[in-house]
């Protein structure tokens, strides 16, 4: 047992995962001799060479659109966002062309798009967004967004191993913030499979990627303050979605607060409160509450930007809302 | 011009009548107040005048059929003669009041709002809306909550062996039906239904508690026996039993008021005026004409309005208003010579006293067996209101009330 | 908001300067959106945000009059040369 960032777990899942698999290989800006922007590649080329760690020119597009050739031809590629935020170059070769591959032509893409994600660092409207919602729209497409150290090795790894194209939203602020040991046996988190983060009776907490702590944090103060016990779920994979357990939990709590940093129209929490009401109305108790980022660009102001993401103490003042109604 | 009919309120908590009888047929001449239907509610039955003079013109409602209150039974086409100008005249406006007023409460009561998950548990618990809705509130303006919903299922569980066996019962029922050679399948009427609801919901609403006092009528016995021949050649009507203990009935709420009121919510309305119920059983219905006020009549006027509701109530001439307004009953359990009975309240009412057969029994008095004209009284009360001493010392003052009656 | 800073290449202590207009503007947009503050939060807000640009015109001024004193010990110099 040793102890790993989140950072480090994604690095550790990239070299196993090459290690295995030899048609496993990298491709992104500066991810070579540079180690990447964040240094999550850092060592690999080192390790496997620049025939299996490739940099590239700035062009998201040819990068996700090479990645494409090389799937269909039987690789597995994994390519590197600088910024999640610059996906949008090559977003038509993914909803376009990587989503509906398999079902024009019967071609499987087995693709692996890392995409470092999230605010929170002051980053400003072009280097901290959480872009997973246009993904979320386009059928064909597996969406991953791991919170834990642990659950970024073993959701990389299935990620990697998986024969659609699947978008990994790693986020930034958990890269050296999040450490956990993790065990010297192989880990694998299957897709589709959300976590529960913590047990509660009272209120169902739905969330994935850093706000899993936000809102951790605010169900341990709520447990401590008002004897309120939240159920935290952590979706972990995004699409497919885990309704199974998010519909049994709401069948025991009857009450639901959703929690994401996306902005918050159109966001992924719609989709899992319509689903909800639709699949489960008559368990409720309240109505499905949401909270998420404002509909705004990322403000550059350390203040505004404090404004525009949702906080522990607001999940903390969103849940006691919901159960007092 | 076409005046539209439409089905009377009949009562306070009556939403819907059954047609029973048109006495008017379609295209026959009607003149206004000429009675032109029979209806029917749980509660009475009764004439129906007509609210214009014209034609039946339609009949939207045969017989038999059961309409919401407020609804159209019957469309008049009324004359266009000079002077009897064709008005929508309101056969009762006072009552349209009534109508109004009703409404705007059930209004009020339906802001109280119910979760989808409180239905859901309510209806798999078979518990009415109604009921649900007596439940207090835990949630923001008082919304009961899931949990409040489920505390109130578990403390009420706590009695609940009688509602499983209640349920147990009804799947047997559900059982048997199908083999139809061995059972006579009865469809329960109107009336049956809505006594059978009402017994349910009050047995639902409030705790009964029952409590049993023997009371010493020799004095009465003697009084009536020695008056009632002079008291109907006097008054023209019979001194029965029922008047005394109306009579008693009436002085004792005075000095026990809380007995005399109704639960609504949290609150306790608590009755001025002592309107007493006298349970009457029909061949196949129950109905509980009022003495209005009896704390202001004499025994005399006991009497005499006791008869004249009798009278009525055998020739189906009771008016809504002689069933509305109780706030108190009296039920007669000794008809058949029965000792006592446990009686179910008559909501929103708080108690009922039932009155057993009265019999020669041996009892001591002053060390002495002397045979003595004895008799049970059984008050059920609403326990959440009533607290068995209060009861209890109601009951004695009937008691003594009966026991040291003197004609003057 | 519309002035147009850039029609002519600037120096650095015209940029500073700039910068510090700008920051004032702000205080004043920022003040006049505290006085409609409706919450505690949003007071809480914008009285930071005014904290902040003020930060802000204090290390401006601190880089523009640095600027100054490096050009004065240039023209300095410079004398001593001649």
């Amino acid at each position: 047992m040793a102890t790993s960032t989140y950072l480090e777990a994604i690095n550790q899942a990239l070299f196993e995962e090459m290690e295995r698999d030899e048609s496993v290989f990298l491709l992104g800006e500066d991810i070579g001799i540079y180690g990447g922007a964040f240094k999550v590649t850092k060592g690999l080329y080192k390790a496997f060479g620049g025939d299996r760690v490739i940099d590239t020119p700035i062009s998201e597009s040819a990068i996700i659109g090479s990645a494409i050739g090389a799937a269909i031809t039987g690789l597995r590629p994994v390519a590197e966002m600088q910024f999640a935020d610059f996906i949008t170059v090559g977003f038509n070769q993914l909803v376009a062309n990587a989503a509906t591959l398999y079902y024009r032509h019967n071609i499987p893409v087995p693709m692996v798009v890392r995409a470092p994600s999230g605010g929170g660092i002051r980053g400003g409207p072009f280097h901290s967004r959480n872009p997973e919602a246009w993904f979320f729209h386009q059928p064909g497409l597996k969406i991953v967004a791991p919170a834990t150290a642990r659950d970024a090795k073993g959701l990389l790894k299935s990620s990697i191993r998986d024969n659609n194209p699947v978008i990994y939203f790693e986020h930034k602020y958990l890269y050296r913030r999040v450490k956990e040991e993790l065990p010297k046996e192989e880990i694998v988190v299957p897709l589709g499979k959300a976590n529960i983060s913590r047990e509660g009776d009272d209120v169902t907490v739905i969330t994935y990627g850093a706000m899993v702590f936000e809102c951790l944090d605010a169900a341990k103060k709520l447990f401590e303050e008002h004897d309120i016990s939240a159920q935290v779920i952590d979706l972990r994979t995004l699409q497919p979605l885990d309704m199974e357990l998010i519909l049994q939990s709401v069948q025991k709590t009857s009450r639901v607060v959703i929690v994401h940093e996306a902005s918050l129209s159109g966001g992924i929490g719609a989709e899992i409160a319509a689903r909800i009401s639709e699949k489960a109305f008559e368990y409720l108790d309240a109505p499905v509450k949401r909270i998420a980022s404002l509909d705004t660009p990322t403000p550059f102001s350390p203040i505004l930007e404090n404004e525009f993401m949702p906080n522990a103490e607001k999940i903390y003042n969103a849940i006691l809302e919901i159960m007092k109604f | 011009m076409k005046v539209d009919m439409v089905m009377p309120q009949m009562g306070e908590s009556i939403v819907e009548g059954t047609i029973v009888k048109w006495l008017k047929h379609k295209g026959d001449a009607v003149e206004k107040e000429e009675i032109i239907l029979e209806i029917s509610t749980d509660k009475v039955d009764s004439e129906i005048p007509s609210p214009a003079s014209g034609i039946l013109d339609e009949i939207l409602a045969e017989e038999g059929e059961t309409v919401q209150v407020g609804g159209v039974i019957a469309r008049i086409e009324s004359n266009k003669k000079p002077g009897k100008a064709a008005k929508t005249e309101e056969p009762q406006p006072r009552q349209k009041e009534e109508e109004y007023e009703q409404v705007s409460a059930e209004e009020d009561r339906g802001k109280v709002f119910l979760s989808p998950v409180v239905k859901k548990i309510a209806r798999e618990n078979d518990i009415s809306l109604n009921e649900v809705k007596t439940i207090n509130g835990s949630g923001a303006h008082g919304r009961i909550t899931k949990s409040d919903i489920l505390e109130y299922i578990s403390s009420k569980g706590k009695e609940k062996p009688s509602g499983q066996t209640e349920k147990a019962a009804s799947t047997f029922a559900e059982q048997t039906e199908i083999k139809t050679e061995s059972v006579t399948v009865i469809p329960m009427d109107h009336v049956r239904k809505r006594i059978a609801e009402h017994m349910v919901m009050s047995k639902k609403t409030a705790p009964h508690v029952t409590t049993v006092a023997e009371a010493d009528l020799t004095k009465i016995v003697t009084y009536r026996e020695k008056a009632k021949k002079s008291f109907e050649e006097q008054h023209g009507v019979k001194l029965t039993f029922t008047s005394f203990f109306v009579q008693a009935i009436a002085s004792a709420l005075k000095q026990f008021p809380l007995l005399n009121s109704s639960v609504d919510g949290d609150r306790i309305l608590q009755k001025k005026d002592i309107h007493i119920g006298i349970a009457v059983g029909l061949e196949d219905k129950l109905i509980v004409p009022v003495i209005r006020h009896a704390d202001d009549l004499s025994l005399i006027g006991i009497a005499k309005a006791l008869a004249d509701l009798t009278l009525r109530t055998r020739d189906k001439k009771l008016n809504p208003e002689d069933v509305q307004g109780g706030t108190f009953s009296l039920t007669n359990i000794g008809t058949y010579g029965n000792l006592f009975g446990t009686p179910i309240i008559n909501q929103p009412q708080v108690g009922i006293l039932g009155t057993g057969a009265i019999k020669e029994r041996p009892v001591v008095v002053d060390g002495m067996i002397a045979i003595r004209n004895m008799i049970y009284l059984s008050l059920t009360y609403d326990h959440r209101i009533i607290d068995g001493l209060y009861a209890g010392r109601f009951m004695q003052t009937m008691v003594k009330l009966l026991q040291e009656f003197s004609s003057s | 908001m519309t002035k147009k800073y850039f029609d002519k290449m600037l120096s650095m202590q015209e940029i500073l300067r700039l910068c510090i207009d700008k920051e004032k503007d702000l205080i004043e947009f920022y003040t006049q959106a505290h006085n409609h503050a409706r919450t505690v939060e949003e007071d809480k807000m914008f009285k930071a945000l005014i904290e902040d640009s003020h930060q802000h015109i204090v290390t401006l001024e601190k880089q523009l009059s640095e600027i100054k004193a490096q050009q004065e010990t240039d023209k300095a110099l410079s004398y001593d040369v001649y």
